[in-house]
């Protein structure tokens, strides 16, 4: 006899193929619950008067819109504001992805930037504005944040470009005058050298990471007169212009030694600003921020020893990149023309004004960039000013993200003198060219 | 004879020895990350970023901690956590052992294929469950909800805690359960008095497990919440930002979320390689 505990339960094959479908049809009617992709309508214009209420995702760069644009917003158009979320910006994308393949419409209105408004706005999931919704008084480079590929798919809320900032203390002290910006890159090698003693560089960067290592090069690329695509996207960037300055990247680093190692470790443009600010590094091209850190009680530097100019060019008198941020519109949003004129109020006067004195960042309004008073608290508008002659790129694509992985592996083998820059470029054209053909099905 | 005797002691030595020193590089290469965590946690990021870091032990500092500790925006999601992992850690001992314990002791058609099929749940990628999870959860009001967090890595988790499981169940003789039968013992009762105490050990492991998979989660919690349902893997990402970073709090965070996980392998480490080992070769 048997005593073992062990017992025979026999689960049938029909109550187990019950259970499965039971299971699998609730998953399917869940999925099925959704609303259905809309079809699109054409681009939205601006028309009636907006109600009702808007969410709004946003990441955490600025705090202004919280503490006062908000208030204002519902004051004047009625419109409410049911909820602003703020979320990381690393973890935004995925967030948002999800979201949009889910159809979802939790938030009217999200935050973009160059690269997310090429990507979302490529799968079809930002709603695309007319050029009647732009704002006449917006400054027309800044919308190539929230555009792909001729289509406008949001407004920007405030314009990132870079400048160079030198420190005054540093030139006075090698005999330099602090108040001249180099008028070409051979005078700003010329500088760096002579700014180039122990433990001090001429000049850092920020090229730790991959967006680093691509956007150092892109100035580089653009400085030199060149482009990354042509019309049809097809990447160019490995011709003479990228070439060149590739090349006169890696000569800061190898030949004239006036690069700070660090910069190839260096991974965020806050990083640099901090470094820039301890008052060791006669040079840096970065963002607006880097005048408030600059100047900041803890920096070694002060409004007065604090320099600010155009990025010294190369072919062209000069040119920059473009990290400007913005706000488009969910494409399953229920209140898209309420969502529209948020992002309206956003480029307003106004609160671009804000913007620039509470936060310093470059305004995406005309006249905030000559208001005096936005001159007097950001100085740096001054250059911003004169950037707006000159080209200024970011060249956001749905690729980004796997190009700049790609590339910054060649321009750091490039960088250590592991190959030549003419030879990285042309195996990250070729990784370029991959990506193009998957993305854009050529 | 004496010169083979020292030169097998050196011998012994010398292997003692270069495995005495690859361990060391092991755990250097192993520790160095976090020993520089925590070094950013309790020095000033200006003091670190220095050409030369200036480690000094005047400048070490908890500052950073009290200031976590004191922001209600960063206790939220620890509170989140702990809800979070110890819910799901309940959920999948309660479900988990009873359903190893019928894996282990009875013998129906199709259990072997449901056991290895429980794994495979395993391999697939979060990644591809991302969007239809995010529509499951909110169409019956979840999303955002530590429920739903809960819901979702109990059903993720506990495969792994029945294939644990199983593999303790196992090694109790069924003799002991027989005995207990023959004392008027009931299936309830055998699995609570004999059972459950037997593969105590075991089941600590397991839990220990299932508690550190959900409270290190960042994916799915990433995903799955948005205000309310925060937990302190995503507040710990949140301090980085596109044009900053705020090395200090982040390293602070990744410290206090560490320190749970640390303790509690360290505790279980044992019982937790030989869960894995045993169910992996058993199967």
């Amino acid at each position: 006899m048997d005593t073992s505990p062990t017992m025979s339960y026999p689960i049938s094959r029909r109550n187990l193929l019950q259970l499965g479908g039971l299971a699998a049809g609730t998953l399917a009617l869940a999925a099925c619950s959704t609303t259905s992709p809309q079809s699109s309508a054409g681009p939205l214009k601006t028309g009636g008067k907006p109600s009702g209420q808007i969410n709004i995702l946003d990441d955490n760069t600025n705090s202004v819109f919280k503490d006062s644009t908000i208030a204002a917003f519902e004051k004047q158009t009625g419109i409410k504001v049911a909820s602003y979320q703020q979320g990381n910006f690393n973890d935004l994308h995925d967030k948002m992805a999800t979201m949009f393949a889910a159809q979802d419409a939790s938030f009217d209105v999200v935050m973009t930037w160059a690269g997310w408004s090429a990507e979302f706005g490529q799968a079809g999931w930002l709603q695309e504005l007319d050029k009647t919704a732009v704002p006449s008084d917006l400054i027309q480079p800044a919308l190539d944040a929230v555009s792909w590929r001729g289509k406008i798919y949001g407004l920007p809320k405030f314009v990132s470009v870079q400048t160079m900032f030198w420190n005054k203390d540093i030139y006075k002290k090698n005999g330099i005058d602090p108040h001249v910006a180099p008028a070409n890159w051979d005078e700003f090698v010329k500088l760096a050298k002579k700014l180039t003693t122990g433990s001090q560089f001429g000049y850092a960067c920020d090229m730790g990471n991959p967006a680093g290592a691509y956007q150092n090069f892109l100035r580089m690329l653009l400085i030199c007169g060149g482009e990354m695509y042509d019309a049809d996207y097809n990447p160019i960037f490995a011709g003479e212009a990228g070439v060149e300055g590739l090349t006169k990247l890696v000569e800061l680093l190898q030949l004239h030694r006036v690069m700070d190692p660090a910069s190839l470790q260096i991974t965020n443009a806050s990083d640099l600003a901090d470094l820039f600010a301890r008052g060791t590094t006669g040079i840096v091209f970065n963002w607006p921020f880097q005048y408030a850190v600059a100047t900041a009680a803890t920096s070694k530097l002060t409004k007065d020893s604090l320099g600010n100019g155009l990025i010294p060019g190369i072919s062209v008198t000069s040119a920059s990149i473009d990290g400007s941020e913005g706000f488009a519109i969910n494409k399953y949003s229920k209140n898209k023309e309420a969502a529209l004129a948020w992002l309206q109020f956003v480029a307003t006067e106004t609160v671009q004004l804000q913007i620039v004195e509470k936060e310093g960042w470059f305004p995406v309004s005309k006249s905030v960039l000559e208001a005096p008073t936005a001159v007097a608290a950001l100085p740096v508008l001054t250059t911003y000013k004169e950037t707006t002659r000159y080209v200024t790129k970011r060249y956001g694509t749905p690729w980004g993200n796997e190009f700049d992985q790609a590339l910054s592996i060649q321009i750091i083998n490039a960088m250590n003198g592991k190959t030549s820059p003419k030879d990285a470029l042309a195996s990250a054209q070729t990784t370029a060219q991959g990506l193009v053909k998957k993305y854009l099905k050529k | 004879m004496r010169e083979s005797w020292l030169s097998r002691n050196l011998r012994h030595h010398l292997t003692a020895w270069t495995c005495g020193a690859l361990v060391i590089v092991v755990m250097v290469i192993f520790l160095a990350p976090f020993v520089w965590m925590i070094a950013y946690s309790v020095y000033p990021s200006t003091a670190l970023q220095a050409g030369v870091p200036d480690l000094s032990l005047t400048n070490i500092t908890l500052d950073s901690y009290g200031q976590l500790f004191s922001d209600p925006m960063f206790l939220g999601p620890i509170v989140n956590s702990v809800i979070v992992g110890l819910s799901t850690t309940v959920m999948c001992m309660a479900a988990g052992a009873a359903c190893a314990y019928a894996i282990a002791r009875f013998r129906f058609r199709g259990r072997q294929p449901l056991l290895l099929s429980m794994m495979t749940v395993q391999a697939i990628p979060v990644i591809v469950l991302a969007v239809p999870l995010f529509i499951l959860l909110r169409s019956v009001g979840l999303y955002d909800q530590l429920l739903g967090l809960i819901v979702t890595y109990t059903a993720f988790i506990l495969p792994l805690v029945i294939w644990m499981l199983v593999s303790f169940f196992e090694e109790i003789p069924p003799s002991l359960e027989r005995a207990a039968r023959i004392d008027g013992c009931n299936r309830l009762q055998i699995m609570y008095k004999i059972a459950f105490p037997l593969a105590a050990p075991g089941m600590a492991a397991t839990a220990i497990l299932a508690f550190i998979t959900s409270w290190s989660d960042f994916f799915l919690a990433k995903v799955l919440t948005s205000n309310t349902a925060v937990t302190l893997p995503v507040k710990t990402a949140a301090f980085q930002g596109l044009f900053a970073m705020d090395y200090t709090s982040a390293a602070t965070a990744g410290v206090i979320t560490a320190i749970p996980v640390l303790v509690l392998t360290l505790v279980a480490q044992k019982w937790i390689i030989r869960g894995l080992t045993e169910g992996a070769v058993k199967g």
